[in-house]
Parts: C-alpha cells; structure tokens; sequence
C-alpha cells in the first residue's frame, strides 16, 4: 500500500513531480556534461602542453645548460642508468624520463645536432602517456624540421649518416628553436656511431603538478632530488609547468562553482515544491495521523518520492549529459588516447549524489512536515 | 472505558490565552453512545480531539481503561488510535487520487488488518449501498456517498470506538438519515460512538447526550 500511494499521488500530482524531476535532470546532465568534457579537455590540454615538451631538464652540477640549448660541445657524460635509477625512486615527482645523449656533426654538409634518445618509464605510469616520447628503432630517425629542410628528408626516406644507413619515420613540427636542427635516433645506435656506449649527457623529465601550486612542486623536487642525487640539479621550463597548472584549473576546478550554483538552485527549486507539496497535503497527512500511522511512515511517503524521482532523474540526466558531451564536444576535443564517451563508471557515484541533493532539498519540507499540528488542521474550517 | 477528569485545554491565541476546555469531567461506557453538542466554539471538536488521543490536554487527566492517555508518548498514542478508534470528519478528508476501495483498503493496510480484506471491503460497501461505486474516485461520487466511504474507513478495521466530528454537516436530510440510522446500527453491534455535533436533531441518536458551553460541561441527559 506504501508504495501504491507514493505512486498515484505521484501520478496525480504530476506537475510537481514532473517540476523534480526536471530540475535534478537539468543538474545531473550539467554534473555529468561537465565531468566528462573536463576530463576530455584537461587531457587534451595536458598533451598540447606535452607535444611542447619536456618541462624538466636535469643534468650534472657541472654541466653547462647553455651546451644543451645550444647543441655545443663540452657536456660532461653520465652513466646511461642514472635515469633507471630515478625512474624507480618514486619519492621524485618526475616522470616520463628520457635518456638524452648529444653531439653535433656534420650531416651531408649539414651542421646538425645527433641526439641519442631512449625513453625510461617509471612503474606506476598511464600506458597512454607513456607515449610523450616515443622509443625509435635501430635504423629510425625522427628528424627536427629544419634538419629534415636541410636534408631534403621526407617520412619515408633513406639517409646515411657517419656510415650507417636509416630510414626516417617522423618529422616534427616545427619549435623555432635547436631542437629543429635535431635529428633523433636510438640512444644505443648514437652511443655506438660516437663511440660512448653506456654513457649519457643528460635527462628530460616531466613534472606532475599535484603539490597545490608550481613553486610547491618545484621546491619538493628540488628537495628530493639533491637528497638522493646530490650531483645533479634540475631546471624547470616554467611555461610549460605553468600551462599545464592553468589547464587542470581552467578545465577541472572552474566547473565546479558553476556546478555548486546549479545545485543550490536545484536544493531551492525541490524545497520549495517540498514546502508547498506538504501544504497541500496536509489533509493526507492528518487522517493518516488520525489512523494512527507513524511519523516516520508519513515522512517515508514523501522521502522515497524524493529517492525515486532522484533515481530516474540520475538516470536521465547521465544519458543526457554524456550524450551532450559526445555530441559538442567529439568535433573539436580530440584526444586519440581516450575518447569522449558515456562513462559508466560514473554512474554510481552520479546516482548517490543526486540522491543526496534529493535528501537535503528535502530537510526543510521534512522539518515543516513534523511541526504539523494534525488535530488542527482536520478540524479546519 | 475513557474516563477525562478535570480536563482542560488552553491554546494560545495572539499571544492570549483560549480555554477550549475548562474542568471537563466525562465517561465514556463501552457500547456507549454519546452526543455531544454545543455552539460553534464551544470545544466540542477539542474534547473530541483528545479523546481521540490527537492533542494533550493543558490538565487534567484522561485514561483509557485505566491507562493515562494523557501521558502517552506520542507514538504510544498512535497505536491507541490505530488499535482502538477510528475517526470521522466533517470534511471526509478521502485521498483523491485513490479509489472508494483503495481509501478503504488504506486504513485496513495502514492498522494491520488480520482478516480477508477484500471481503471486508466488499461487505462493507453492500451495508452501505456503495458496492457498485468502489472503483471510482472521490471527485466522481456525491457527498453523500463520500461520507459513507469516510464511514467504511473508519470501522473498517473494526475499531472500538467511532470519533465523528460532525459527520453530517455537509450532508442533505435525506444523507444525514441514513447516516444516522448506520451509526445507530454499528452501535447496537457494540460499537462505542462519541459524536461531536451543533445539529440539535441528533440528540436522540445516542443513549446519552452532553452540552459544551465555552469549553465547560453544562448538561448530561
């Protein structure tokens, strides 16, 4: 009987359940809306700001930063697995390491930068950004812009460089700086063209901003590093360390105000109708007091409405919000390692929220609900 | 079986005070029927509310065989009313969005009725002419034969004592005869029935009749 009444007042009072209903849909597919395309879009802004590159360099305290940026002679070398073991001190905060070894030759006349690489992960990182740098073959080369200018290259051809024969597998974008003049190869093919096997210059690494703020972050890997790899020293490429920060904020934290203020006016729209629903039907509620039923009955009469209503609402609001999301966002928000789409795993956590906005929306019409004076208002007049 | 004894009632109104009841002293009998009747006012739906276990007295003391009422806990008093009374309003107070049936069937569900309930409700509703009307909303029956079903509800579950707070004011002649003669009968069976009324022509219904002159009693008959 219990849920026959809920039921067909529900039916008959249908506007007011329909005005629910509405309101948690409209919140629950803006939750859901924005959860999804925030997720998307942070990740899309997190690999732009990676295809810039690297945000860390670390190198010997010794070691002449300008020879990097230059591409010059004179870097002292480093055992190739110094970044083995940074990649498994997991008190650091950087990840992604790439093993750098580099010299400058000449190149079929051509002054160019040769840049061993080999790409060291750490145990606990994403399959999906693992790729920032990709590892090259024995034979591979991925050529800066200006090299593959220089060189006449495109992604296909053949190329001899100090003897020995590669073929070209990418050609970068273009960065307006030495790493357009750069030709990559695999870090043991390099070491062995230059005769320096097992040995290093230098690493590039990526820096997670979760401390709360950049200089936060900085400082604790600062504190880290020299405490377990005294001779080495780090300098950060603030801009992209500081682009990546503003994405998360933009993309992630901005929403959730805009969503706080859609949830405080979907608590207001449903107390409201609470209110004026417990008015209305006062009359229910004292004859059921007159027949002796519990309190605790009369407010679960309106509380599993509420429940239910939330729980349709919760489903109707995630298909709606993840079907906006698929459809605005797929055309502009590309991210090839995780696409936009219906996130189930959402789902629970979507339902128990709109649940509870449902409950608190209804402390107040719950609070006048028990002030009721019943003899009086079935002696009403 | 409901003895109230110095019983008075003060509500507050615009911050003065209002004795609906003042030093009520009544009995009620099993198998009593009793009218009580008084001008608009007189706290004669206030005596009836308290009986009914529906508000606290300001004083005095109230029993239901023996037992306090007056100092039942809210849920205590609760299931004094499920168990033993069933009201009936003035205003019938039917839920409109269930059937003649399914308001019946609300208060047998509601006070655990034991029984068959369908039959309950089917041979109830022959008593009262009403068989053929169960399907239907209250908007789609008279006032009449909204009464009666407010009137099945209430002793559908069978309960000692019947509480009606002007049952026939906003019924015709003819409705409020019939009315009449059902509570009469239910009473013969063994029903005890306290009915609150301003109508003078009901005074004969009941084995005993009461007057309610601002909140005092002033007249048993």
């Amino acid at each position: 009987m219990f849920l026959k009444i809920i039921a067909r007042q529900t039916r008959h009072n249908w506007v007011v359940a329909l005005l629910i209903f509405l309101a948690m849909t409209a919140l629950v597919s803006l939750y859901v809306y924005s959860k999804n395309t925030a997720a998307f879009s942070n990740r899309s802004m997190q690999l732009v700001m990676k295809n810039m590159g690297h945000n860390l360099l670390i190198l010997p305290k010794e070691a002449d930063p300008q020879a990097v940026y230059c591409g010059a002679e004179g870097l002292p070398l480093i055992p190739e697995d110094t970044t083995t073991q940074m990649s498994k001190s997991l008190k650091l905060a950087s990840r992604y390491y790439v093993s750098v070894l580099q010299e400058t030759v000449d190149v079929a006349g051509h002054s160019l930068v040769l840049t061993g690489i080999a790409p060291v992960a750490r145990k606990d990182e994403s399959r999906e950004k693992r790729n920032m740098v990709l590892p090259l073959g024995a034979d591979e080369l991925r050529l800066g812009s200006e090299a593959a200018r220089k060189l006449g290259a495109e992604v296909g051809s053949s190329l001899k460089i100090l003897g020995k024969q590669f073929h070209t597998v990418e050609i970068l974008p273009p960065k307006a700086g030495i790493d357009d003049c750069r030709v990559y190869m695999n870090l043991a093919t390099c070491q062995e063209l230059l005769g320096k096997e097992g040995q290093i210059q230098y690493i590039l690494a990526f820096l997670c901003l979760h401390a709360g703020s950049l200089e936060k972050a900085l400082a604790l890997q600062e504190e880290k590093l020299s405490s377990d790899f005294p001779g080495f020293r780090q300098i950060a490429r603030m801009d992209i360390a500081e682009g990546r920060y503003l994405a998360r904020l933009t993309t992630s934290k901005s929403l959730r105000y805009l969503l706080a203020i859609v949830a405080a006016a979907t608590v207001v729209v449903v107390a409201v109708t609470g209110l004026q629903e417990v008015h209305d039907r006062r009359h229910e509620t004292g004859i059921m007091i007159a027949m002796g039923v519990s309190q605790t009955y009369v407010v679960g009469l309106y509380l599993v409405k509420t429940l239910a209503l939330a729980l349709a609402a919760s489903v109707a609001g995630f298909l709606l919000g993840s079907l906006l999301a698929v459809q605005f966002t797929t055309p502009f928000l590309v991210v090839n390692t995780r696409p936009v789409t219906f996130l189930w795993t959402q789902f629970p956590a979507v339902a128990a929220l709109t649940c509870a906005v449902a409950v608190a929306a209804e402390l107040v019409p719950i609070a006048k609900l028990l002030s009721l004076d019943p003899s009086a208002i079935l002696t009403e007049q | 079986m409901i003895e109230a004894r110095n019983l008075t009632k003060t509500y507050r109104s615009a911050g003065r005070p209002v004795h609906a009841l003042e030093g009520v002293d009544l009995d009620v009998a099993e198998g009593d029927f009793i009218v009580i009747h008084g001008a608009s006012g007189s706290g004669k739906t206030t005596l009836l509310m308290a009986l009914g276990g529906m508000l606290r007295p300001t004083s005095g003391s109230l029993a239901f065989r023996g037992q306090r009422l007056d100092r039942f806990a809210y849920w205590k008093r609760a299931r004094y009313r499920k168990r033993h009374v069933g009201f009936v309003f003035q205003k019938f107070f039917l839920l409109p969005y269930l059937t003649a049936y399914d308001n019946i069937r609300m208060s047998l569900s509601l006070r655990g009725y034991q029984g068959d309930r369908k039959q309950r409700i089917v041979d109830l509703a022959t008593r009262l002419g009403m068989a053929d009307r169960l399907t239907h909303r209250p908007s789609q029956l008279s006032v009449g034969e909204q009464q009666r079903i407010a009137m099945a509800r209430a002793i559908a579950a069978e309960p000692e004592i019947i509480l009606a707070d002007e049952p026939t004011g906003n019924l015709d002649q003819a409705n409020a005869k019939t009315f009449a003669k059902f509570l009469t009968n239910e009473n013969r069976q063994g029903r005890t029935i306290v009915l609150v009324t301003h109508d003078t022509s009901l005074l004969d219904l009941g084995n005993r009749s009461v007057e309610l002159r601002s909140g005092k009693l002033c007249a048993s008959a």
